[in-house]
């Protein structure tokens, strides 16, 4: 049963990572109907960004040691920012031209964008981790037999304040609304005074904002960050992503979790190995059984 | 007095085709005036012109004294213009006052930080938008539909939404696309009340699109006829009514009927 239950908690830590970095996709493919492939290179761009600036504090200060909730969240600043600009600049020179192009066109760009950015980090680390200084506190909490790190806790809460500030973000605010607009007819919209392109690439930030700060959350609990690591987190974000529903949010955090969990349950059942093959035939059969996802719409007559 | 819009040798060729071909149209402010024609006459091309779906192949549009074609949507939205659909165009997963709220985009204010805190300061203005969104609900006859979804609501009530939508956005001018398709006569006597009305009680100036000469005879003051993208005449009712090219336009020979141009 503890067994059980502590799978549960590591499904839910690794289903909130997912599902944070699936907002992004599903918010772009929302008002642009297309897949930004580069989204997993903004979640590890954000989780250089954090490393870097607790190295920075690490090597001039002691306020890694004297005040971590400072250098922590200065850390997760320095990720949003980065990624932000990042997403603002790879809008503006890879997809903004493509706009009007035949849609593989914009795709193709995409990840054409994410070898670069993989690349030039490949090429700026000598291809080795980055570790992340040990600023957050050691320990855990138990409950009976479970143990559950603080660092894991943390990026549970993370994760959760993260979507519940996109969801009222969305929901709440002027822009919100502008992007679910947008996502709904975007001739319409800039009839009632919207400004598309605006709002397009405010729908970019948002999304880069979140998986920037998820990265960072995310290399601190593993403890490094690498050129590499976006790449599955990204595939499985989209994933799950078009579980939950591409386009939907609620379906994007529901599919997150949804995967997060399946992959601790099969890391029990079938042993550690088979985890991404579970993914993946999840995959497959929802796009067999239910292109539409969980939560999604099925999609008539859009062009 | 200056028109509020002046349409100014405007044509628009899509490849071979010419939809407009040289129309000129001045509309007073406070009017309601009509468009009609034959399908295919050009009447939507015009609509999509004056909105900014296309530019004038040559000629210019002026509007409140600035010229507006070639500017992007969302600022001739905000320079006063706004329009429903033919084939209705609304956020059909956004409840009925949502979309109002999206018709009000240009006049909110909202600080990021404070809405999604939920802070008083965005609970009023919040507050004071749902009013106004509602305010229009009611005007447009939908008091007690505000949270139902635009899918949902009756067809006779999604048109009446457009219009909704259409008056938040406080536009100088609004562009009616066949207000009364697919209506019966009960509903389309309800329609032509809510377009005078959007011209008495606010002040708008309306062009509408109409087949049903009923409601075009019955609510406009002037009309302009378009055949084959062009201007073919213009004038009071009565005027277009016994004008020759506008009789043969529709019928060949004979006599223009009520709701005879179906």
């Amino acid at each position: 049963m503890e067994q059980w239950i502590q799978l549960t908690i590591d499904g839910i830590t690794l289903g909130g990572v997912y599902a944070c970095i699936a907002l992004g996709y599903t918010l772009v493919y929302g008002v642009l109907r297309m897949i930004n492939f580069a989204h997993g290179e903004l979640f590890m761009m954000g989780a250089f960004a954090g490393v870097y600036t607790l190295q920075g504090f690490q090597d001039h200060t002691s306020l890694n040691e004297d005040l971590p909730s400072l250098t922590i969240t200065a850390a997760i600043f320095m990720g949003i920012v980065v990624a932000v600009v990042l997403a603002v600049l790879m809008e503006r020179i890879a997809y903004r031209p493509l706009r009007h192009a035949p849609r593989l066109a914009p795709l193709i760009s995409a990840i054409g964008v994410s070898i670069f950015l993989r690349n030039v980090m490949l090429r700026y680390t000598n291809a080795r981790r980055e570790v992340y200084p040990d600023v957050f506190p050691d320990g855990s909490i138990e409950i009976g037999d479970v143990s559950v790190s603080y660092i894991k806790l943390f990026l549970i809460g993370m994760s959760i304040l993260f979507m519940v500030g996109l969801y009222l973000f969305i929901q709440r605010t002027k822009t919100g609304t502008a992007i679910r607009a947008v996502a709904e007819d975007r001739d319409t919209a800039a009839l009632m005074g919207i400004d598309v392109d605006r709002t397009i690439v405010l729908t970019f930030v948002a999304g880069a904002a979140l998986a920037g700060a998820t990265g960072v959350c995310y290399g601190m609990y593993v403890g490094n960050a690498a050129a590499g690591m976006g790449f599955i987190p990204g595939i499985k974000a989209f994933t799950a992503a078009v579980l939950g529903g591409i386009g939907s949010v609620p379906g994007a955090m529901l599919g997150g979790y949804f995967l997060g969990l399946s992959e601790a349950y099969t890391t029990k059942l079938f042993g550690a190995q088979y985890k991404d093959v579970v993914a993946f035939v999840l995959l497959v059969a929802v796009l067999i059984f239910r292109p539409w996802g969980f939560l999604g719409k099925r999609e008539d007559r859009r062009a | 007095m200056a028109p509020i819009l002046s349409v100014r040798d405007v044509s628009r060729r899509f490849q071979g085709l010419t939809a407009l071909n040289g129309v000129s149209l001045d509309v007073e402010e406070s009017s309601i005036v009509g468009v009609i024609g034959p399908n295919g006459a050009g009447k939507t091309t015009l609509f999509n012109l004056l909105t900014g779906f296309y530019k004038p192949t040559s000629g210019e549009i002026w509007f409140r004294g600035s010229r507006v074609d070639g500017l992007p949507l969302h600022r001739i939205a905000a320079a006063g213009i706004s329009r429903t659909f033919q084939n209705i165009r609304l956020f059909s997963n956004m409840t009925a006052i949502e979309n109002v709220l999206v018709g009000q985009h240009l006049h909110l204010q909202t600080n990021i930080a404070t809405a999604v805190l939920g802070l008083p300061a965005t609970t009023n203005a919040e507050q004071h938008a749902v009013e106004v969104a509602v305010a229009h609900l009611r005007f447009a006859g939908l008091g007690g539909r505000e949270n139902e979804l635009a899918r949902n609501l009756a067809y006779g009530e999604q048109r009446r939404l457009e219009i909704a939508r259409a008056i938040a956005l406080r536009p100088k001018l609004i562009l009616l696309d066949e207000p009364t398709a697919g209506m019966n006569p009960g509903e389309s006597d309800a329609m032509i009340g809510l377009i005078r009305r959007l011209r008495d009680e606010l002040g708008v100036t309306v062009i509408l699109i109409e087949h049903q000469m009923r409601v075009v005879m019955g609510v406009c003051e002037y009309i302009t006829v378009l055949d084959h993208g062009e201007v073919i005449a213009m004038g009071t009712p009565t005027e277009v009514q016994n004008d020759q090219r506008v009789i043969e336009a529709y019928l060949g020979t004979g006599h223009l009927k009520s709701g005879a141009a179906e």
